[in-house]
């Protein structure tokens, strides 16, 4: 099995660099190519760098400043896992940008495009001169002129520096309202809106595509389509659900054009449109193309967009959500492991976080749902538990039939049983070994018997005993009684027959502290609480690594003599680990399957071992605080000031070291804390983490 | 004497450790599995409360003088018996100054005269019994930890002629105190706020601060009947009172 996989994850790899995505196999989109400077340098290099390009513009030591933290916090996002170069989408927006720029090509080349693996609608232009496109944007819109229009945008914040501008103003308007903010803000959207169109005319695209952008970002914030999801989409057809329960509801689209943006970023829709309508107008020659890199090849990107968004929508555990993309991208792609993958997934989902108490995090608040997502989630927040049970196992069930021997949906499979089996009230014997309709016809025609029983009761009643009348009237009521409410009772009768299914014994593996020593450390995150240099984060960072290194008793190899991340491999490696640490977060404890689960497997070939993955915090707290200081300046100089001070200024630091585990075999996860009072050195870190290992 | 009271220090300390260790067997005391800590510091006593409370002394030039900083040695061995327990025993040392005394016997004019007397170095020797301890979440016998010690001090003059000079003449004349004196011992409570930072499997710097206690047995005065020796060592007592707090800084090796 573990070959096949390797063979299957190798092809999928290869795939994955060389050719165009196979979406009935999807696995996560990584960068490919070779690794961009961005993601290979030190911020300080990158901050000479745009010293060296844009000086005259950072003249004075805030400006200096701000430009330094700006390319931290672009770092920051850049190495977060979230930001992926040389994929399709990226490799397409630059494509795009060649054809915008064509007569400016100094400006494009200081431009470099990235895709931001993130469900927000949303394009970032930076000082720095990388521009982002999230996912969730190219998944909403509609064609090639749509996506160039919302490109020319970025590329104009960029070309007149507003967020240099930005900062500029705030600087020297520090006291202004946010009401004022928000203007300064709106008139540099405008800016870029007027330039974007002139740009976007230049390029040969067709003017009408502009309004349409603007109708995109006004409906971005929901489903990519708006089509009508049949309650048998989630029975498969197999569970009876009452007309009176499924769609009792309307949910209408609220958003409107003129909303209020006194105190928005962005001027509202309709002077958005106003302006680009007036500024079309205003300039002739329009050219009608709607795509130039062509329809195939734009709709390809979008589908990657989509697909992306769904993986993200099971990570970030949206499971309505999920399942809604999954009925939309079904119609497309009939046959998608990779689908039904993710619906597996999201019904056990919906399971593990709804008997945990945790449905608000993938149903809304009933005031925020709209359009047709809507009635599955209104369907989903008011169901029971015996509906949730029945819907996930109905679901997993047919997938597990149509995709026999998937992996990933066995492991499904294995986990809702264990779930189920964990489940106080659950009992399998409940539910009927008939459907619905069979049971209401047996039903009634056990109506009929038991009329007939009665009368041959009370025939009997006057000649039998007690004890025989009671016989008589059990017998009349053995079978199971039909009960039209708790209709989700009779909605897996195929299954209840399958003993091969829910029969099977499954045990349940755990890791423990123990294993920690032996895991494979992916990840190491070192956090302060007050603002310390990049050198001194590496520096603990580095203190943590060796610390463990000391536990283990293997000699450590310092950072030097290592293999330098400049590999694209390398750092895909670290987009994986950055979403499983995310979902290991937000597991709590709890074991669940990794969305990224086959690529994982590829990365970790070989070696069994859990990965973990550290958090580790720093705290200088010293206690003193101006009620401390006061009392001892006043009542108890110099006597406090002496005595207590540095001894409180000695013991005022604290680690708290973090280490969650993940299994890929068992999916199981553990996460091991402890804390100590002290800096994070090895030492005290090997010392802290012993400690609690052995208690 | 002094050995008498290192004894009964010891056998005090060795009456606490079998029983602790037997106890606290199964629970994880120590740093990376070692439990025995022997430390080596250097003392450091900046005497900033004597010179704010004492009078001024003088230097071996007679010229008025403070005395600002102290220096000596510690030495411990510590076990750590509970993992936020530690007992142990120390020894510490330190060389001082207080000023000297103010007026001697004249023997040949049959009356006390007033002089100014160089000031007199002496050791103070400290044999105490001492527990460290920490908080929930310390790391004993590694990171920060308190200590509370007790027990005995011996002070002891130097041996050497000091310069003193009569008030009325210009006249330099040496003395040998004499060292059949005897000085009383002292009790001493001490507080330790102490950190060992490691820096390998075995060894640790510990640095920190100690605020000190120190009883000088009275009646004194009723002994000697000597104005030269009462004034030494009322002015010794008041000295070591004064003498609150110490630093220290050093290595520790654990075992």
């Amino acid at each position: 099995m573990s070959q096949k996989l390797f063979f299957l994850s190798s092809l999928l790899w290869c795939l994955n660099l060389v050719a165009q995505i196979d979406f009935n196999n999807y696995q996560s989109l990584l960068a490919k190519g070779r690794i961009h400077d961005d993601f290979s340098t030190s911020v300080d290099e990158k901050y000479q760098e745009v010293l060296t390009r844009l000086g005259h513009l950072y003249k004075t030591a805030d400006q200096r400043k701000y430009l330094m933290s700006s390319t931290e916090a672009i770092d920051e996002i850049l190495h977060s896992g979230l930001v992926v170069y040389g994929d399709d989408i990226s490799t397409y927006i630059s494509e795009l940008a060649d054809k915008l720029l064509k007569q400016d090509p100094k400006l494009r080349s200081e431009l470099r495009f990235y895709t931001l693996k993130s469900n927000v609608p949303n394009a970032l232009s930076t000082n720095q001169g990388i521009i982002f496109f999230t996912t969730g944007l190219v998944a909403e819109v509609m064609n090639e002129a749509q996506l160039a229009y919302i490109l020319a945008h970025e590329i104009s914040h960029y070309k007149r520096h507003h967020g240099l501008e930005s900062y500029n103003w705030r600087r020297q308007n520090h006291d202004e309202s946010i009401v004022n903010l928000s203007s300064f803000s709106k008139d540099n959207e405008l800016e870029a809106d007027k330039m974007a169109v002139e740009m976007y005319r230049n390029a040969g695209y067709e003017p009408q595509e502009i309004v349409g952008v603007f109708d995109v970002l006004m409906y971005a914030y929901l489903p990519f389509d708006e089509v009508v999801m049949p309650k048998e989409y989630i029975s498969n057809g197999q569970m009876y659900i009452p007309e009176g329960i499924w769609g009792k509801k309307s949910f209408p689209i609220t958003a409107e054009e003129n909303y209020d943006d006194s105190r928005s970023t962005h001027p509202n829709i309709k002077t958005r449109k106003k302006q680009a309508i007036e500024e079309i107008e205003k300039l002739d020659d329009w050219k009608e193309a709607i795509f130039h890199l062509g329809e195939d090849r734009f709709e390809y990107v979008r589908n990657v967009a989509r697909f992306e968004n769904l993986r993200i929508d099971v990570s970030e555990s949206n499971f309505t959500n999920s399942i809604y993309s999954i009925f939309l991208l079904e119609k497309e792609f009939p046959n998608s492991t990779f689908l039904a993958e993710m619906k597996a997934l999201s019904w056990l989902g919906i399971l593990q976080y709804y008997h945990r108490g945790k449905k608000s995090s993938f149903i809304p608040k009933t005031k925020f749902m709209e359009g047709e997502i809507a009635l599955f989630q209104d369907y989903i927040k008011n169901a029971n538990k015996d509906i949730i049970n029945t819907l996930a196992i109905r679901n997993i069930y047919d997938v597990q039939k149509a995709f026999p021997g998937n992996e990933l949906i066995e492991k499904c499979t294995e986990h809702l049983l264990l779930e189920l089996d964990q489940l106080e009230n659950f009992d399998w014997s409940k539910y009927s070994k008939k459907n619905f309709d069979e049971s209401a016809k047996l039903a009634i025609a056990m109506a009929k018997t038991q009329d007939t029983v009665q009368q041959a009761t009370q025939a009997q009643s006057v000649k039998g005993s007690k004890y025989d009348r009671i016989k008589v009237k059990r017998s009349a009521n053995a079978p199971e009684s039909f009960d039209s409410t708790n209709y989700c009772m009779y909605a897996i009768p195929d299954i209840i027959l399958d003993s091969t299914f829910y029969m099977r014994k499954i045990v349940k593996k755990t890791i423990s502290d123990s294993t920690i020593l032996s895991s494979e450390l992916c990840a190491s995150q070192v956090f302060c609480e007050k603002h310390v240099s990049d050198q001194r984060r590496a520096y603990y960072s580095n203190q943590l690594e060796q610390a463990l290194y000391l536990l283990k008793d293997v000699p450590y190899v310092p950072e030097s003599d290592k293999e330098l991340l400049v590999s694209s491999e390398q750092f895909n490696r670290n987009v994986l680990n950055s979403w499983l640490q995310h979902e290991i977060e937000q597991a709590e404890n709890q074991s669940f399957i990794a969305t990224d689960y086959y690529l994982l497997r590829m990365t970790h070939q070989g070696d069994n071992k859990p990965l973990s993955y550290i958090n580790m915090q720093y705290v200088f707290d010293p206690n003193l605080t101006p009620v401390w200081w006061t009392a001892s300046t006043v009542f108890a100089l110099p006597v406090a000031v002496f005595a207590v001070l540095p001894v409180q200024l000695m013991h005022g630091s604290y680690t708290t070291v973090q280490i969650a585990s993940y299994d890929l075999e068992s999916c199981s996860t553990h996460v091991f804390n402890t804390s100590f009072e002290g800096k994070p050195r090895k030492h005290l870190i090997a010392s802290a983490i012993s400690k609690a290992l052995q208690r | 004497m002094i050995m008498k009271h290192v004894l009964t220090l010891s056998l005090i300390a060795l009456c606490f450790l079998p029983r602790e260790l037997q106890a606290q067997r199964n629970n994880v005391p120590g740093f990376l599995g070692k439990k025995i800590v022997i430390d080596l510091s250097s003392v450091i006593h900046p005497h900033i409360t004597n010179n704010v409370f004492s009078e001024t002394g003088y230097n071996s030039n007679l010229r008025p003088a403070k005395d600002w900083w102290d220096f000596g040695f510690k030495t411990g061995i510590g076990i750590n018996v509970k993992p936020k327990l530690m007992v142990g025993f120390q020894f510490s040392y330190l060389k001082q100054s207080t000023i000297g005394p103010d007026n001697i016997y004249d023997a040949n004019l049959g009356y006390t005269i007033p002089i100014v007397h160089e000031m007199l170095d002496y050791t103070s020797k400290s044999f105490a019994v001492k527990f460290e301890f920490t908080g929930s979440e310390g790391l004993l016998p590694v990171g920060f930890s308190h200590g509370v010690s007790a027990g005995l001090t011996f002070n002891s003059i130097v041996d050497q002629p000091y310069t003193f000079r009569y008030l009325y003449d210009d006249e330099l004349i040496t003395k040998k105190f004499d060292q059949s004196v005897e000085i009383p011992r002292e009790f001493s409570l001490a507080y330790t706020a102490n950190m060992r930072q490691p820096i390998s499997q075995n060894l640790a710097i510990n640095y920190g601060l100690t605020y000190n206690l120190n009883f000088m047995s009275g009646g004194f005065l009723s002994q000697f009947y000597n104005d030269y020796y009462d004034s030494f060592l009322e002015d010794l007592s008041r000295n070591r009172r004064l003498s609150i707090m110490t630093l220290h800084v050093g290595l520790s090796v654990i075992l």
